[in-house]
């Protein structure tokens, strides 16, 4: 009868314990970075200015001939299927379509890290870029 | 103890209708004859295939990768002991091989129960289950929209499917001008992709009783589960070999390990036979830590060593990298009270708090409260003269329950580390970027449910009658939402919209023939079940599923007011039949088509619903509902002395199911093989009345044209068993010998041109239903099996 006590007694509290520990349920990313955590270092730093430039990559397709040559007089589109428009402009992008996007994308994602840096003198050096 | 043995086969139970090498040569034909005027008075030798008729059948792609694939089980098990100490275990081998080749899986799998009666108020035991998988995974794509080039299906039966020489054909002939390819053939027989999943499963209980009438049980469970995944693409396939880039191999290890603990203290007491009382309070906890590495590189000139060698890379610019580790944790407390008066009146209250790591810090816990009554009239004083009644019982339930099942760390702003950014110096340099923001919202998805049954029994039992009905409501919906390109992300999770959920369920069991002989018994049952889009917090609609080509209309989505499983496209309005009717229509505005080359005689066009005379999103209609009107199945059991046979049929009536596949094969296009019905494509000489677009007319519209009725009956199952006594011709030394023979999905009647409209591809499966893009074709089964007892 003691034994069954104590069993009593150990289930009780682990119980409490359990219930009431909701720092069990508290998320720590173990394998990303939070943006608040970042920037500290001149290496930090440095990854995120890298990551503004990752959208340009997308810049390298076949559609970036379409706004360096496809305007131009030096091409044409022998298509039955598109009704091609060699317009670029901010409200109708047209054929580079990608392009924009890719070089609008990048000016975005560099905003957050201008927002963050430490102030200048912390950073001894970011004149990489 | 008992001996099980297994043995069949399976195949695909049938081919699409599509084209042969003949008419799919003709096919061509007529696109050339279409491509230009000039070609229209060409003699035939000129045009790309002179003699159609000599072609015959060609190549069925699909019938070259596919075989009748053998089945195997084999389990050994056996049971007893005595007043205190019961076991059970098992031991199983399965070899379950897949319709295409070089696919299947193989089990090994062992399992051991103990339960052992400490004294009169402790008992124990353990569970310990282990078992390793060896899965070939499919290699080849027998139907995917996406993968058109290379599935089996969109392959033109003009091609080879190997060179004169004896070896693979490795060149597509209908990819634009031609090029080299990977034929399904090179990838089943060349490439690897091999998981091994090992997986072990522990518990362990205790339970106690504590006083007279509670009960204290405890169980903690342990599983680990690993898998290895192992992929290889040799340096002789076709495409590798022509580029001379080597053997590509990658390798990854996966494990999950998953610790619960559960613990409940439960109450049970009857006063005066008449006040039965139970109650359970009780907490869990969950915990799972998700590992995982990957490596995998390209470039390697020994393809024997295939993955074991992966620091042979050549180059280490081909190397890619990952790992993670994730956790997650649930924990719950719940309460349930149940209570009957004289087993008349029955009521159950619960209620659980359920908290999950992967919500919102501040909205990780919610409250789920349930409860349920029944009404057993049956047993009711002014009930007893009726004796042709045995069982008349009302339920009625209602309550609240919660979904979380979305990844981990959804609501965590999260920067990326990428090492295939940007360029500099020659070198890519690791880079961060942002690629989440953070979400204090995220919480639970919750549905209220209400729920109605009537339970039925007559005639000794003869008749049984179970009605269902149910309402339910969900709301907070975990979705993916599109957000605007300037924010920099491109979508979110969000608790977003309102469904609605109501539908019946009927099921009905008859005694046909109850003699001592002979017995018959039927069971039908049916079903109806509505689901709408209620809200979806003020969108236009939540596409689910796009077109991919073209410009990528919505095929199925969300949008208020409209079953939720709804089927979105254009409204096909046949071809046009002469310059005039376009002429015509420029002023009429009746209808529209996709592009300016698609104003043209022979090619399609859609109806214009806005009469604005550009097809476009606005046009978009509402084209059906994926649910059936009604579901359900027929069940015959017979005996015969102590034989005895059993057939299934299932069935489905009403739904509607898109054939995604027909934007390449219902269009005449020369890139992909065609529907067996493009050979009655417009033509304005041989066939000028025809609706069905002219030759090369791929236009990359989702239309009704694709839609399809999904109604079906399957004979599911046929089983024929004969138990042979054993006991007596043996002494008792072995018991029976039970042999069945049974044949699974045996017959289909359909009008789908699909291979089954029974099929869902989506992996996630919660968002999209019934939706066919390159479903793995279920097969057909025969399998004869012994099961001897001794």
């Amino acid at each position: 009868m003691k034994g069954r006590r104590y069993l009593l007694t150990i289930l009780c509290a682990t119980s409490l314990a359990m219930g009431g520990c909701s720092k069990l349920l508290e998320e720590n990313a173990e394998s990303f970075v939070s943006p608040d955590g970042f920037y500290k270092s001149e290496n930090q730093c440095i990854a995120a200015l890298n990551g503004c430039y990752a959208p340009l990559n997308n810049v390298f397709n076949h559609n970036l001939i379409v706004p360096l040559e496809g305007v131009t007089d030096l091409a044409w589109l022998n298509s039955a299927q598109l009704d091609a428009k060699f317009e670029i402009s901010p409200a109708n992008p047209g054929m580079g379509d990608d392009i924009w996007t890719a070089c609008y994308r990048a000016s975005c994602t560099a905003t957050p890290p201008w927002k963050v840096f430490p102030k200048p003198r912390s950073v001894t050096t970011v004149n990489r870029h | 103890m008992s001996l099980r043995t297994d043995f069949g086969y399976s195949v695909l139970p049938r081919y699409l209708d599509l084209m042969n090498a003949t008419e799919f040569a003709q096919l061509q034909n007529d696109r050339y004859y279409f491509s230009s005027t000039a070609n229209q008075t060409k003699p035939l030798e000129d045009y790309p295939f002179p003699d159609p008729l000599s072609l015959g059948e060609g190549t069925n792609w699909t019938k070259e990768i596919t075989r009748r694939a053998p089945y195997q089980n084999l389990t050994l098990s056996a049971s007893g002991g005595d007043k205190t100490t019961q076991y059970y275990f098992s031991t199983n081998f399965n070899n379950n091989q897949g319709i295409i080749e070089n696919s299947g899986l193989k089990r090994y799998q062992m399992r051991l129960n103990l339960d052992r009666t400490i004294n009169q108020y402790v008992k124990a035991g353990v569970r310990f289950n282990y078992s390793q998988i060896a899965r070939k995974i499919n290699l080849a794509d027998v139907g995917t929209n996406t993968l058109w080039y290379r599935s089996t299906i969109f392959l033109a039966p003009t091609m080879a499917a190997y060179k004169p020489d004896g070896s693979l054909n490795d060149f597509n002939t209908q990819w634009y001008s031609g090029t080299l390819f990977d034929s399904p053939i090179a990838n089943v027989e060349l490439k690897k992709n091999d998981h091994l999943e090992k997986s072990l499963s522990t518990m362990a209980y205790i339970e106690a009783r504590l006083f007279k009438d509670f009960l204290v049980k405890s169980t903690i469970s342990y599983s680990d589960y690993s898998r290895m995944e192992d992929q290889f693409t040799p340096s002789t396939m076709p495409t590798r070999a022509n580029a001379n880039t080597g053997a590509y191999a990658y390798k990854r290890s996966y494990a999950v390990d998953n610790l619960l603990n559960e613990n409940t203290i439960s109450y049970k007491k009857s006063w005066a036979k008449k006040h039965n009382v139970d109650a359970v309070y009780g907490f869990t906890f969950q915990r799972k830590k998700f590992t995982n590495m990957n490596v995998s590189a390209s470039g390697y000139f020994v393809d024997d060593n295939e993955t074991n060698d992966l620091g042979a890379v050549p180059s280490k610019e081909t190397i890619g990298l990952g790992s993670y580790l994730e956790n997650q944790v649930r924990l719950s407390q719940l309460a349930r009270v149940n209570y009957n008066y004289r087993s008349k009146y029955y009521l159950t209250m619960t209620g659980r708090m359920d908290g999950a790591s992967n919500f919102a810090a501040s909205n990780k816990w919610a409250f789920f409260p349930s409860a349920a009554a029944k009404w057993n009239i049956a047993r009711e004083d002014f009930m007893r003269t009726a004796t042709k009644v045995n069982e008349l019982s009302l339920r009625a339930s209602a309550g609240v329950s919660g979904n979380d099942a979305i990844s981990r760390y959804q609501s965590l702003a999260r920067l990326t580390s990428s090492a295939t950014g940007y360029l500099f110096d020659g070198v890519q340099p690791v880079a961060y970027y942002p690629s989440r923001i953070a979400n204090e919202g995220l919480t639970w998805e919750k549905t209220t449910s209400y729920n109605a049954g009537l339970d039925m029994a007559f005639f000794n039992r003869r008749l049984e009658v179970t009605l269902d009905m149910y309402q339910s409501t969900t709301s907070d919906l975990l979705l993916t939402v599109q957000l605007p390109t300037q924010t920099g992300y491109n979508s979110r999770l969000a608790n977003i919209g309102k469904t609605s959920n109501k539908g019946i369920e009927l099921t009905v069991t008859h005694d046909n023939i109850r003699r001592k002989d002979f017995t018959w018994s039927t069971t039908l049952t049916a079903a109806h079940n509505k689901q709408m889009v209620e809200d979806i917090g003020g969108l236009d609609r939540i596409a689910v599923y796009n077109n991919n080509w073209g410009a990528q209309y919505m095929m199925y989505g969300y949008v208020k007011g409209r079953p939720l499983n709804a089927l979105w496209g254009m409204e096909y309005a046949g071809v046009w039949k002469s310059q005039e009717e376009i002429n015509q229509d420029k002023t009429d505005k009746k209808y529209a088509s996709s592009a300016v080359s698609y104003y043209s005689p022979g090619r399609q066009r859609y109806i214009d619903q806005n009469h604005d005379g550009v097809l476009d999103n606005e046009d978009l209609v509402y084209l059906g509902n994926a649910d059936p009107y009604v579901y359900g199945g027929l069940q015959n059991n017979f005996t015969y002395k102590k034989l005895n046979f059993s057939f299934y049929f299932n069935y489905s009536l009403g739904g509607k199911i898109y054939n995604p596949v027909e934007v390449f094969m219902g269009t005449g296009t020369y890139l992909s093989n065609q529907f067996r019905y493009m050979v009655n494509a417009r033509h304005p000489v041989r066939n000028p009345d025809s609706d069905y677009p002219r030759a090369d007319s791929k236009d990359d519209i989702p239309n009704n044209r694709f839609v399809h009725d999904a109604s079906f009956l399957r004979l599911k199952n046929v089983s024929i068993g004969y138990p042979v006594d054993l006991a007596k011709i043996t002494h008792n030394k072995l018991q029976s010998l039970t042999l069945t023979f049974s044949g699974n999905n045996l017959v289909l009647w359909k009008y789908y041109n699909g291979y089954d409209p029974e099929v869902s591809t989506e992996s996630d499966g919660s968002t999209i239903r019934r939706m066919d893009n390159g479903a793995y074709p279920s097969a057909r089964t025969v399998t004869f099996s012994a099961e001897l007892k001794f």
